[in-house]
């Protein structure tokens, strides 16, 4: 106990450091375990089933996804549903990942009803549905008129899926129409940027924690030299 | 000599209470010059042109009890675009109006910009063009009369325009064309008209009746 202690005490400036960088790399590792479609990847997404009976057009790009339009005609009444998918050619290794997330804002003055599905070529993974209200122009309310479509990997679920051989990811919007007595026209963005509204804390608090012990360790190392 | 002066007064009312029935006749009359389209007409509704960087669609989306509800949009839409729906090759008869009225509902969550339009073939009476804000139903109308063939009317048209993209990167129009066409300014303009007659009878009847006492 006492060769600890003075262990310890001699090295206490070398433990500190080693701990700070471990748990930097552990942050940036955690960091880096979310996958999500990137804007070339939403870009490129196709509809699926075209016409039949939902039609899908991306009729805007942006910095970081798409703007999609799905729509259904006159005769089509009840619960509906129209998906977007990755093209066939496309697949993607996420065995390194430990989550997927998606972010996905409704631009419709309507709400609408969102869930994303992936599939490793012999299974197919649906994630939790996410009814977004309406929007006025473009006034965007985190949690309200967007949200995050998302899969934890580490969950029970997950054990089985063939995460280096994901085969497709597909977006499905749904409603029971038409919406509000009229609307069969659903308008909603696809993004790859995640991190505003989903913040992981860690990392500020990390560096927060980091500088305090840089200042504690270099003032006892000041009244050492003293 | 003194019977004639009641049997004059009698006149007198008798063709007051005629000129105002005219007048209310007449108002009756402005109110039934305005025609606009019924449902079947708004069903036959397409996509008949448009104008702007890329290409514009169209489609019918909803039917119900007050109108047709549309769908236009442009893929990757910049700058000023504008599309019209409506119908070509029409033979209407609407020699008996002098106005053409239509409500359109904008259902989409911007503003939007939309004029009404009528052809006979040889020139075309577009109305001015409105913003209407969402939610917001506005009547558009356009005068008939500088047709010269108001009995073979060929084509009707909306266009709808915007300066693309609209907030939230929209480039896709929902809008609904109403049957009922809620504000035609022509008979409101005539019950005053009339009414201003009325009132300058009445004070003149008053006028010689003190003249008479």
């Amino acid at each position: 106990m006492k060769k600890l202690s003075t262990f310890l005490g001699k090295h206490s400036t070398r433990i500190l450091f080693t701990l700070c960088i471990l748990m930097s790399f552990s942050t940036a590792s955690s960091w880096a375990s979310m996958v999500s479609l990137n804007s070339d990847e939403i870009q490129d997404m196709e509809p699926v089933n075209q016409g039949a009976p939902a039609f899908s057009f991306m009729t805007n790009e942006t910095d970081d996804g798409a703007v999609f339009l799905t729509f259904w005609l006159s005769l089509q009444n009840g619960y509906s549903s129209g998906s977007m998918s990755t093209p066939v050619s496309w697949s993607a290794d996420w065995s390194e990942h430990a989550s997927f997330q998606q972010r996905i804002i409704n631009r419709d003055e309507s709400s609408w009803t969102f869930s994303m599905s992936i599939d490793d070529g012999s299974s197919t993974y649906t994630s939790n549905s996410l009814l977004l209200a309406g929007v006025s122009e473009d006034e965007v309310t985190a949690n309200v008129t967007e949200g995050i479509l998302s899969f934890d990997f580490s969950t029970l679920e997950f054990e089985t899926v063939d995460l280096a051989n994901i085969a497709s990811v597909t977006l499905k919007i749904s409603a029971v129409l038409p919406v509000n007595d009229y609307d069969r026209v659903a308008e909603y963005e696809v993004a790859f940027e995640v991190d505003d509204l989903n913040p992981v804390p860690l990392p500020a608090s990390l560096l927060l924690f980091s500088s305090a012990l840089a200042l504690l360790l270099l003032r006892r190392n000041n009244n050492k030299t003293i | 000599m003194n019977n004639k002066k009641p049997k004059i007064a009698l006149f007198k009312k008798i063709s007051q209470a005629a000129v105002l029935f005219a007048a209310l006749a007449s108002a009756q009359f402005s109110s039934a010059a305005v025609v606009s389209l019924n449902l079947n007409d708004i069903l036959g509704f397409s996509q008949i042109d448009f104008s702007g960087s890329v290409s514009a669609e169209s489609a019918q989306t909803n039917v119900d009890a007050n109108g047709v509800t549309f769908l236009t949009f442009w893929v990757s839409g910049n700058g000023q675009v504008s599309a019209d729906i409506g119908s070509q090759g029409l033979s209407l008869d609407w020699s008996a109006y002098d106005t053409f009225a239509q409500s359109i509902l904008n259902h989409d969550e911007n503003t939007w910009n939309f004029s009404l339009s009528a052809s006979d073939g040889i020139s075309t009476q577009t109305s001015s063009t409105i913003e209407i804000a969402p939610d917001q139903e506005q009547s558009l109308s356009v005068s008939l009369l500088p047709l010269a063939n108001l009995n073979s009317i060929e084509e009707i048209y909306i266009t709808i325009s915007a300066n693309l993209p609209l907030p939230g990167l929209d480039s896709v129009s929902e809008y609904e064309l109403s049957f009922a066409v809620n504000e035609v300014p022509l008979p409101a303009s005539s019950w005053f008209f009339s009414l201003s007659i009325a009132a300058l009878m009445f004070v003149r009847s008053k006028g010689s009746a003190n003249r008479s006492k």
